[in-house]
């Protein structure tokens, strides 16, 4: 699948080794993952990568990357990722940021936004909706998530790459992931209530995007942020689930890209 | 065997409900739905189930175990220390064996060790003070965090033993829970502090936790040869800590219901299966949600095996395996006899009511285990 040059790097920051892969070439973009952890280098990845350098690396308390015990928060990722960019002297970066991932771009963007160039929110996670719920993921089967992050996962060739086969719902490398997951997003439940006041705070240009049969997020989230953060983009994706970097791979790299250029 | 000691439990079911809900339902606790709950018939099993304890104190158990649960119809009682405030008037020579305090879901443990000392007072010393992790399902209906569940249940645990021991006023700068003042002005009778004991089904973590620190371990009817493993872990961290592991160190909490006849206690035995033995029917990731267990694979497969392991039985081979002890005093007696002698064990609690039993039957059963098997086995 691969055509970018991908190398896998570990990088020693904060008490950790940071797990990188990287590929492409051009300017900088790091994506950030969501709750669903690191699952190697994407097709959404290869992609992005046909137009830019991607960054995409395993959030501390997901594996192949340890948790320091200081980190807890998304908003200590965000200065984690803050401090990266600077060690690795890559600012100012695009970022996309998908689903928790985009929780954490927000705060980036909010705290130390000299260091970003562009955002791209995928089904941002980070603000309470309104009128209906985040989908409690804590308290359904974990294959049953997987699923509903899918409109269709029967039609998409990542999702039988990631979570055909054997599936293993405890244990296995994925186990330490979820954990950090709900150590981060369990109470509140996968938001900050601070955010909403925080965001108008953002000037950079922003891209928010999400699937139309979302099944996770409430479609109203999306457009939370975009009323937040002025100047902001809402692009939605059709036929697409929560987790567009799976089932889109190619529209949400080619949005991302355009937005980048 | 004259030091073992023995003690009446129920978990207090709800019963009110309509029995289909049983087949239909995925869950019997945290989803399934409170407008199926009457206060009024909450209002009587509550007060009937005291009168019971008040049976068992009469007719000679050495203590009352009681638990909390909350969400789910099995255990009416969302607080032990209101049960346990109740039994403290109520009764009069019984210990008041808690299996316990959920400390993890618990966010002020500082009145919680004010709420115990008040018990012991009023009881004029008879509490046992026991403390549990909680299922997950018991974090996710709190809303606790799973991911801190271990670390809360220890700080929560020292904050209280600090309380109880420690002259105030001292500040409290922990991980998890921060005091300005603990300087409890309601103190334990007992000294240095009520007897702290550790019940469990599976988790090695916290047989060797409660080995170390010395506490009873109290296993709640896990199989016969799991249980063997258990002890077995505490004898090796006993002989670690560099003490010899006693009775008085482990207990075993079985099935028990006796009746004048075989056929009435066949009968009725089968009242361990209400909700088709299902006590905990839910979703197996309740039990274990992310973080909860410290990622140890084995711990939380074998958490899930234990968990299906009464329901998945036949009446008859929950009897064979000695999961279920029903019968005749005499046929009991011998029973309780072989298990008590196999796992050599020091308190041994008797879950000696549930489902659908009446009232009548009950406080007869009560009292054939106090007038006959009682005296038996503490006779041999």
């Amino acid at each position: 699948m691969t055509t970018a040059n991908v190398t896998e790097e570990k990088v020693h920051l904060a008490g950790t080794e940071l797990y990188v892969p990287k590929g492409g070439s051009g300017s900088p973009v790091l994506v950030l993952h969501g709750f669903e952890g690191h699952e190697g280098w994407l097709a959404f990845h290869d992609a992005l990568a046909e137009s830019a350098t991607v960054y995409a690396p395993a959030h501390p308390g997901y594996t192949p990357t340890e948790r320091p015990e200081w980190l807890t928060s998304i908003a200590h990722q965000a200065i984690f990722y803050h401090w990266f960019i600077e060690q690795q002297g890559i600012a100012p970066v695009d970022v996309v940021g998908l689903g928790m991932g985009g929780w954490m771009a927000a705060h980036m963007a909010v705290t130390c936004p000299q260091n970003l160039r562009r955002l791209v929110l995928v089904s941002p996670a980070g603000i309470k909706p309104e009128y209906d719920e985040v989908f409690d993921i804590f308290i359904a089967p974990w294959k049953q998530v997987i699923d509903m992050c899918f409109s269709d996962p029967a039609s998409s060739p990542e999702y039988e790459r990631i979570y055909g086969g054997e599936f293993q719902e405890f244990g296995g490398p994925r186990e330490a992931g979820r954990t950090m997951s709900i150590r981060m997003g369990y109470r509140p439940f996968f938001y900050d209530p601070a955010l909403p006041g925080m965001l108008p705070k953002v000037t950079l240009p922003t891209l928010i995007v999400r699937g139309d049969d979302d099944n996770i997020m409430p479609a109203e989230c999306a457009t939370l942020y975009q009323k937040a953060i002025a100047g902001s983009i809402l692009k939605v994706i059709d036929k697409c689930g929560y987790w567009a970097q799976f089932e889109r791979p190619q529209e949400l790299a080619q949005l991302a890209s355009e937005f980048f250029a | 065997m004259a030091d073992t000691q023995y003690y009446y439990f129920t978990e207090q079911p709800y019963t009110g409900y309509d029995p289909a809900l049983q087949e239909n339902h995925p869950a019997l606790r945290l989803t399934l739905s409170n407008k199926h709950y009457d206060p009024k018939i909450a209002s009587d099993l509550y007060n009937r189930y005291h009168d019971e304890y008040q049976v068992a104190d009469e007719v000679g158990f050495d203590g009352i175990m009681i638990n909390e649960h909350h969400t789910a119809p099995f255990c009416m009682q969302a607080s032990i220390n209101i049960t346990g405030t109740v039994l403290a008037k109520i009764t009069q020579h019984a210990k008041i064996l808690m299996l316990g305090n959920p400390l993890p879901v618990v966010d002020n443990p500082l009145r919680l060790a004010e709420e115990l000392a008040m018990i012991d007072c009023i009881s004029r010393g008879r509490l046992i003070s026991g403390f549990v992790r909680g299922g997950g399902v018991e974090s996710l209906a709190n809303n606790i965090n799973p991911a801190h569940n271990r670390e809360r249940f220890e700080e929560a645990h020292d904050i209280i033993i600090a309380a109880w021991t420690r002259p105030g006023p001292f500040r409290w700068e922990g991980k998890h829970f921060q005091y300005r003042v603990i300087n409890p002005w309601a103190l334990p009778l007992q000294q240095p502090h009520p007897r702290v004991m550790v019940p469990g089904t599976a988790s090695p973590e916290t047989v060797i936790w409660a080995a170390k620190h010395r506490y009873p371990y109290i296993v709640l009817g896990s199989f016969l040869e799991q249980t063997q493993e258990l002890i077995q872990i505490y004898r090796e961290t006993a002989e670690e800590e560099g003490y010899d592991m006693q009775p008085d160190h482990i207990g075993y909490l079985i099935r028990c219901f006796v009746c004048d006849t075989e056929e009435k206690a066949q009968e009725l035995g089968k009242n361990f299966f209400w909700q088709n033995g299902a006590l905990n029917k839910q979703p197996r990731e309740w039990m274990a949600p992310p973080g909860y267990a410290t990622v140890n694979v084995a711990g939380i497969r074998r958490l899930r095996a234990i968990s299906r392991s009464f329901d998945s039985l036949a009446y008859e081979e929950a009897q064979k395996n000695y999961q279920l002890v029903v019968g005749t005093p005499d046929t009991v007696i011998e029973k309780l006899r072989y298990v008590r002698g196999l796992l050599g064990i020091g308190h041994l609690c008797m879950w000696a009511h549930d489902g659908y039993i009446g009232h009548e039957d009950t406080v007869r059963s009560i009292e054939l285990l106090g007038k006959e098997v009682l005296p038996a086995l503490r006779e041999s």
